[in-house]
């Protein structure tokens, strides 16, 4: 380079041009890539041996997934190149795992129906066929996308955003139970694949997005109170108002929904000793934030100290919460024992409503009682019986634990996180990417429904779902390239998409009706 | 390497709209729904609009009765009152997507002079400052003349791809490059793409026509029933007619497990062969699951099925009093078949669950319990007989009954003194109910699509780049200011200008 050219310290980064650098850089995504090739082609032609199962590869990823959040998280800190390369590594080999898993997933349906020459052949067992094989998509799709940041040294740390984001996911998807169902016949067109796959990146680009957004956020000096605040209000009203139908706060219980087979019946078995645990939990959280509001308005030190005080207690306290909750999922024998009393005319008149049959209100109760002595031992209770609650208490104690640990240690997380413009350029080409693969998400719905159902949009709620995420992220892109809104202002966009995107992978699957229920789970 | 000015691309800001004292309403009205404020203002609300409608369920969606039902009376009026039950077909939304729909018109219409005049007439000569001005600039200096340096800049520059021309101006020469171009009108493709799948929804909405044709083989229709997609009820209205007719030649029913019943979970495809008669052609088409027949503008869709079993083709076996050999024959539904030594033998109907109603044969159940079919035999003598014929195995479990359906049943299987049985039959529904679409907006719809995907593509993934290098004299060397500038991805850009500016300095500068 010419003396004459002024050495300058480039915005983004240098960038290597020869094939061989590109190569080389890419290896922690082509690696994995590979590795869960050789893994499918081994399930292909050895068959279902040793761990070339679809179940065995979840867990192998999700374990790498935690043991890549756990390095990654404690990376902020302590800053160890060691630790730097364990974590991409781990976040790789839990993509290979996971990208396995969610493949041999294809060939395991097959299997089970016996490859029938069906409308589009192999298509038709694509591993797209519910939300469960929808997750294992979704969280593949953040990984890959964490992978193609992290795998430059300088925005190393930005994984520890997304991979517990990821890890918590994934958990929630081994609740959604793994069983393979054959595939309603109008899902059985060339559509399927195309419009979910992209579905599945999409949605992972939008959560790497969030992470940047969060890292945006807490580089440009927002306050961890107002992370605090967040998750104090994720954790009363996202979670504890709603988990075990409301019981929590009303009556002091919680309880498991009562499974029949993979049917889930709306019963639920008091879990001992977890509703009052649950209780404590929700009250030192909400006592928590009313103490940082107390300090957001008036600048309170006393009252700062005490919320902090109060949020670490309330992490410890949301572990013990998991625990009990866990072991007595494990513990209870007798379920229909544990069903309370005060539920089962409801549940008759649910029975009646059911079987279309009249009953007197009065023997509701004795109907429902009846109905569980007589089938008592095939009743169970188990991590599957609330995927979604379950899923929202693992994502209350990673974002506890997660905030509590960037409020201790503040600075030391911010001078960890790459500069503004970099985050801010970063956010932008990755809600650059999801907003086209949102577009052609909505494209693709259309048209399948169209040559499907005879209509290209329906109002269903989860097209609904999907556009007002996609507007979410047109909001992001039109008020930047047109407006000029950038750094803070696109990362409450990037934040609001997400979690839109979120409400419409979940939300409408399990708490909106529509034409989407094949995308919930099996019961 | 590449000086950059700021670490962020620099914000396009809106042109100034300050209204002016003496600016008629009208004038404000227009600047008010130009503005990027107010389409964002409408894609709020619209978002507002989407959410109440997933929580708050409508009234076209299964279940919506019982929700209904579980409202309090209040809450059922006051979200009546607001049309909240049916929110995507109220006046409001459709108000909101028209005047978000004018936004992105006027908001095109306003800015475009302003982009047309900044791609027409590109600045081909600048000045030093003008350069330094640039998101990423470099000097360097080089011997030889000005003319002979701007003529070496221009060919390195063209080697890398660049259409450079050499621009003089003020005793000053300038090599201007541009690429990408047309990506400064991605924009305004992405607004013209949402306003055909506007317009293609619009012409849907107000000339399409959507209904259900039943097919059963052997009949022919030229119209469909329609559904009132307003109505709160789903039950058929009105029917449409076709300029054609539609008859049902064939249905058949792939099963996955051929011993099971005919539910949807059991069933790979349904198959509807149809002849479509028009003016006097015919057309054979086959309606499947998935895969829908385009015929003048009008689609069939396979939609649903009668689910009473029946069966495409009987095998049956003739077995003469003498007990010889038996004859075999296969029929298809509705088809005859000649049987030697009995006659014609037609196929009337068929019974999943054979049982005799008021001395007439009928089904009890639309499941393959007790399988029959009922035929007519034309003999050679002249004179027709009905016969029922049953599986082997439904005659040996009644075998030991002595009651009048047996009876009967046994008399039935008598034809022209052979005894009929009914070896095998492929199971098929009784019929099937197609979906039939005649759409307008179809093809504007989709082309927005296509438009739109092309167009995202063409804003996220390509960027108009601008490259100058303005050469100077100064003393035996000459000066030159190389500056250039991106609509967005600068991070590629940067590289490609320091590969521009290395292409023509290498290692010589001063």
């Amino acid at each position: 380079m010419s003396q004459a050219i002024k050495p300058t310290t480039p915005t983004i980064g240098d960038i290597e041009l020869s094939l061989g650098g590109k190569l080389a850089g890419m290896m922690p995504v082509i690696a994995p890539l590979l590795l869960a090739l050789a893994f499918i082609l081994s399930r292909l032609y050895i068959g279902p041996k040793g761990l070339l199962y679809e179940g065995a590869m979840t867990v192998l990823a999700l374990i790498s997934y935690i043991s890549a959040a756990v390095i990654l998280v404690t990376n902020l800190f302590v800053r160890e190149n060691v630790l730097r390369k364990l974590g991409l590594w781990a976040t790789a080999l839990g993509m290979a795992f996971n990208l396995s898993g969610w493949m041999m997933r294809w060939i395991e349906a097959g299997d089970a129906e016996g490859w029938k020459a069906g409308i589009n052949g192999i298509w038709r067992y694509f591993p797209l066929d519910n939300l469960y094989p929808l997750t294992l998509g979704f969280c593949f799709g953040g990984a890959i996308t964490t992978l193609m940041i992290i795998r430059k040294e300088k925005y190393q740390h930005l994984g520890a955003l997304s991979m517990p984001i990821v890890t918590v996911i994934l958990t929630m998807a081994m609740m959604l139970g793994n069983h393979i169902s054959t595939l309603p016949p109008i899902l059985d067109s060339y559509w399927r694949p195309i419009h979910v796959s992209i579905a599945t990146i999409a949605y992972g680009v939008c959560l790497v997005s969030f992470g940047l957004a969060v890292a945006y956020l807490l580089r440009d000096g927002v306050r961890t109170e107002a992370l605090a605040i967040v998750t104090a209000l994720f954790g009363v009203v996202g979670v504890y108002v709603w988990v075990g139908h409301s019981q929590v706060p009303l009556g002091m219980e919680y309880g498991a929904s009562v499974m029949m087979g993979r049917s889930t019946l709306p019963v639920r078995a008091t879990l001992p000793g977890v509703g009052p645990l649950m209780e404590l939990t929700l009250i030192t959280i909400a006592l928590a934030l009313v103490l940082f509001a107390i300090d957001w308005f008036r600048r309170d030190a006393k009252a700062n100290r005490l919320a902090w005080r109060l949020f670490a207690v309330a992490a410890g306290l949301q572990a013990v919460v998991l625990g009990v909750l866990f072991y007595q999922l494990k513990q209870v024998d007798n379920v229909v024992g544990q069903v309370p009393a005060s539920v089962l005319p409801k549940f008759g008149q649910w029975l009646a409503t059911q079987n279309n049959v009249a009953i007197p209100p009065a023997q509701y109760a004795t109907v429902a009682q009846s109905f569980l002595q007589e089938r008592a031992k095939d009743l169970t209770i188990s991590a599957q019986s609330n995927p979604v609650e379950m899923g929202g208490l693992i994502g209350l104690f990673v974002a506890l634990v997660l905030v509590a640990l960037f409020a201790w240690k503040r600075e030391r997380v911010i001078s960890a996180l790459p500069q503004l413009p970099q985050i801010d350029a970063l956010l932008y080409r990755t809600v650059g990417v999801a907003f086209p693969l949102l577009s052609l998400l909505l494209i693709t719905g259309a048209v399948w429904a169209n040559e499907s159902w005879g209509r290209y949009w329906g109002w269903d709620s989860k097209e609904v779902g999907a556009l007002v995420a996609w507007m979410a992220y047109a909001g992001f892109l039109h008020t930047r390239i047109a407006h000029g809104w950038r750094g803070r202002r696109s990362a409450y966009f990037a934040l609001l998409g997400f979690a839109l995107v979120i409400f419409t992978w979940l939300g409408v699957s399990f708490l909106l009706p529509g034409l989407h229920s094949y995308a919930e789970p099996m019961n | 390497m590449a000086t950059t000015k700021t670490h962020l691309p620099t914000p396009r800001t809106e042109p100034v709209t300050q209204p002016t004292a003496r600016a008629s309403i009208i004038d404000k009205s227009l600047r008010l729904l130009s503005s990027v404020r107010f389409g964002i203002i409408m894609l709020m609300l619209l978002l507002a609009c989407c959410m109440i409608g997933m929580i708050i369920m409508q009234q076209n969606v299964e279940g919506f009765r019982t929700y209904y039902a579980r409202l309090t009376p209040a809450t059922r009026s006051l979200y009546e009152a607001l049309g909240f039950f049916n929110i995507y077909h109220s006046w409001y939304f459709t108000t909101l997507l028209a005047i978000t729909g004018l936004n992105i018109i006027l908001a095109s219409v306003d800015r475009f002079p302003a982009a047309w005049a900044y791609v027409s007439k590109p600045k081909r000569v600048a000045t030093p400052r003008f350069v330094a001005a640039q998101a990423f600039t470099e000097t360097a200096s080089q011997p030889g003349e000005a003319g002979t340096v701007a003529e070496r800049v221009a060919a390195a520059w063209r080697k890398s791809g660049l259409r450079a021309q050499v621009n003089q101006a003020d005793g000053r020469l300038t090599v201007f490059a541009e690429r990408g171009l047309w990506n400064r009108f991605g924009a305004y493709v992405v607004h013209v793409a949402l306003l055909l799948i506007f317009i293609g929804g619009f012409l849907t909405s107000r000339y399409g026509v959507g209904g259900q044709l039943e097919l059963v083989p052997g009949k022919a229709g030229n119209s469909f029933t329609v559904f009132d997609a307003s109505a709160v009820s789903d039950e058929p209205t009105k029917r449409a007619q076709m300029p054609f007719t539609v008859e049902c030649t064939d249905l058949q029913q792939s099963l996955i497990r051929p011993e099971g019943n005919l539910d949807v979970m059991n069933t790979i495809d349904w198959l509807s062969f149809v002849k479509i008669t028009d003016n006097g052609k015919e057309t054979a088409a086959l309606v499947h699951l998935n895969a829908p027949v385009d015929y003048r503008g009008y689609r069939f869709f396979q939609s649903s099925f009668v689910p009473t079993g029946y069966a495409r083709q009987v095998t049956l076996t003739f077995t003469p009093p003498s007990g010889g050999a038996a004859r075999e024959v296969t029929i298809q539904r509705n088809g005859s078949a000649d049987v030697e030594g009995v006659g014609r033998v037609s196929y009337e109907d068929f019974y999943p669950d054979f049982t005799v109603e008021s001395g007439q044969p009928d089904t009890a159940s639309g499941d393959y319990n007790n399988p029959a079919v009922k035929l007519r035999v034309a003999r050679a003598d002249g004179k027709t007989e009905v016969a029922i014929a049953q599986t082997a195995q439904a005659r040996a479990a009644s075998a030991d009954k002595a009651d009048v359906l047996t009876a009967a049943t046994d008399e039935l299987a008598m034809v022209a003194g052979h005894r009929v049985t009914l070896k095998s039959f492929e199971k098929v529904s009784q019929a099937h109910t197609l979906t039939v679409q005649y759409d307008p907006g179809r093809m504007p719809v989709y082309l927005g699509f296509g438009l739109l995907t092309l167009s995202l593509c063409m804003v996220f993934f390509y960027s108009h780049q601008r490259v100058w290098a303005v050469v100077e004299p100064d003393g035996k060397h000459t000066q030159i200011y190389f500056g250039g500038n991106t609509n967005r991805n600068r991070p590629a850009f940067e590289a490609r200008f320091n590969s521009l500016v290395r292409a023509v300095v290498g290692g010589n500068a001063k």
